[in-house]
């Protein structure tokens, strides 16, 4: 494989070929798609094809760049999906793509199925995103995929089938205002000194996470991917702007951010319960306010920007503050200043790290004891993003 | 008995996972006769200790407390009964 991550670690970004890059786990990933998709007031399906295919053409311009002849550039795309974490994409048929592509593993799969499994319907439309973007990309050809068999129906490979293409080809995402600066968090006393952040965020960045030979990231008890930025903001973007014209804006934004506080939940669950939580961050820690400061630092390691815990009450409000969250840079890049907070991620996941550490029940049970507010938010002229979790009403 | 337990770790990507909690004072001699069975855990990220087995998988901080075991494809009822009697642990309930 000839990717790698770069760490910048004073911006809290993780940059592959030339792309940023956010860690995120299948459970994650496939709510997202299944609350996008699963709209019904709007064409969600388009609206999540439309953000595969034009944030994917975008980073595989950028991973490229200086690769010449078409069998060395297929190849790199494929490689480069393989690295983020999100299956094996192969051409059974030859070298190229002519019929079809299938996929021997497949992260949303994993999201799916984990879930409900009873489903059969076909869940990889994100790949096929990605294919469309490839073919246009790496060989000029301007084609749609159409996903006819899918392992979380029980077929054996995802198997993806070349159509024609009706309407233009595929085009990159564009930035409407120039590329926001990002600030991030001037340093600040730790709230709790005995949590060394800098450890924590060094030795988190330090780990290998890149795709194993099924193309997958079995790590912190769940599957990662580092999916492009890009992608994010655009389907979020996109969606909400979809669901407002609906007259539907704060349900879109409600569904957004339970998706991320059952993420928050999730993840961070499966962080703590880890080996590298036992060796590296359980022994800093005394209380529970430890051990959220501790996942916050974890945190500052996935690639959502820095973020900060400001106040801790134990058991009842938890106030944070990001100086470049991933949203509000996506929001001012994708469609400039916005006049309400629009970090419905951060802002979920605020209320999960609570929902973990001050619930009470199981996982599932959690889900909702907590409830956050984003009071104020840099892409709506705020210095910085501030997040609000206290006990729900 | 020994005193050691173990509580299972809800892990999507493996099949049944769990954390053994040991003695303080038996770790490092469970690690002892786990390095002399399968070899010297070598050191990963975040500073925890790696010893992979032909089907088991096991990591732990450096004082070797607690131990993640992941069974790797193809583990058998075997493997999971030697790696217990290498640690010591009586056997629970659970499984
Ligand atoms: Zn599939
Ligand atoms: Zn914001």
């Amino acid at each position: 494989m000839t990717f790698t991550t770069d760490i910048d670690v004073a911006r809290s970004r993780r940059l592959v070929a030339g792309s940023s890059v956010i860690l995120h786990c299948h459970h994650y990933n496939s709510r997202l798609q299944k609350a996008i998709e699963g709209a019904t007031a709007v064409d969600g399906r388009s609206l999540w094809m439309a953000s595969a295919e034009a944030s994917w053409t975008g980073v595989l311009l950028r991973a490229l760049d200086g690769v010449s002849g078409p069998h060395e550039r297929w190849q790199r795309c494929l490689e480069l999906y393989q690295f983020l974490g999100f299956g094996r994409l192969q051409v059974p048929d030859g070298e190229l793509p002519e019929t079809k592509v299938v996929a021997l593993a497949s992260h949303f799969v994993e999201g799916w199925s984990a879930r409900e499994p009873e489903r059969t319907e076909p869940v990889c439309s994100f790949a096929a995103g990605f294919l469309q973007a490839a073919a246009w990309v790496a060989l000029g050809r301007a084609v749609s995929f159409e996903e006819v068999a899918c392992q979380q129906g029980r077929a054996p490979a995802c198997e993806f089938v070349l159509r024609p293409r009706t309407g233009p080809a595929p085009r990159p995402i564009e930035q409407v205002v120039a590329r926001a600066g990002d600030a991030p968090m001037k340093p600040i006393a730790p709230v709790r000194p005995g949590v060394d952040e800098g450890k924590i965020v060094a030795a988190v960045s330090s780990m290998p996470i890149a795709g194993d030979d099924r193309g997958l990231i079995p790590a912190f008890n769940v599957f990662l991917a580092s999916m492009p930025a890009d992608f994010y903001n655009h389907a979020s973007v996109t969606f909400l702007a979809a669901m407002r014209e609906a007259g539907m804006g704060a349900l879109g934004r409600r569904l957004l951010m339970q998706v991320a506080e059952i993420c928050g939940l999730n993840t961070f669950s499966g962080i703590r319960s880890s080996a590298e939580w036992d060796a590296l961050i359980a022994p800093m820690c005394h209380d529970p306010a430890d051990e959220m400061v501790g996942l916050v630092a974890v945190s500052n390691a996935l690639g959502w920007g820095s973020w900060r815990v400001m106040d801790l009450v134990p058991g009842e409000s938890l106030r944070l503050v990001a100086g470049n969250g991933y949203e509000a840079e996506g929001q001012l890049e994708l469609v400039g200043p916005s006049l309400e907070p629009c970090c419905v991620m951060l802002t979920g996941v605020s209320a999960g790290l609570m929902d973990l550490v001050y619930g009470t029940g199981s996982v599932r049970e959690r889900v909702g004891q907590f409830a956050a507010v984003e009071h104020r938010c840099r892409a709506a002229g705020a210095e910085c993003c501030e997040f609000l979790a206290e006990e729900a009403a | 008995m020994t005193g050691a337990y173990r509580e299972r770790v809800f892990s999507c990507p493996r099949d049944r996972t769990y954390k053994y909690y040991l003695p303080k004072e038996e770790a490092q001699p469970a690690w002892q006769r786990l390095s002399e069975e399968f070899g010297a855990p070598t050191p990963g990220a975040c500073g925890v200790l790696v010893l992979e087995t032909p089907r088991l998988l096991l990591r732990a901080p450096s004082w070797g407390n607690p131990v993640t075991v992941i069974r790797k494809r193809g583990w058998s009822e075997d493997d999971v009964r030697r790696f217990h009697e290498l640690i010591r642990f009586p056997g629970d309930l659970q499984e």
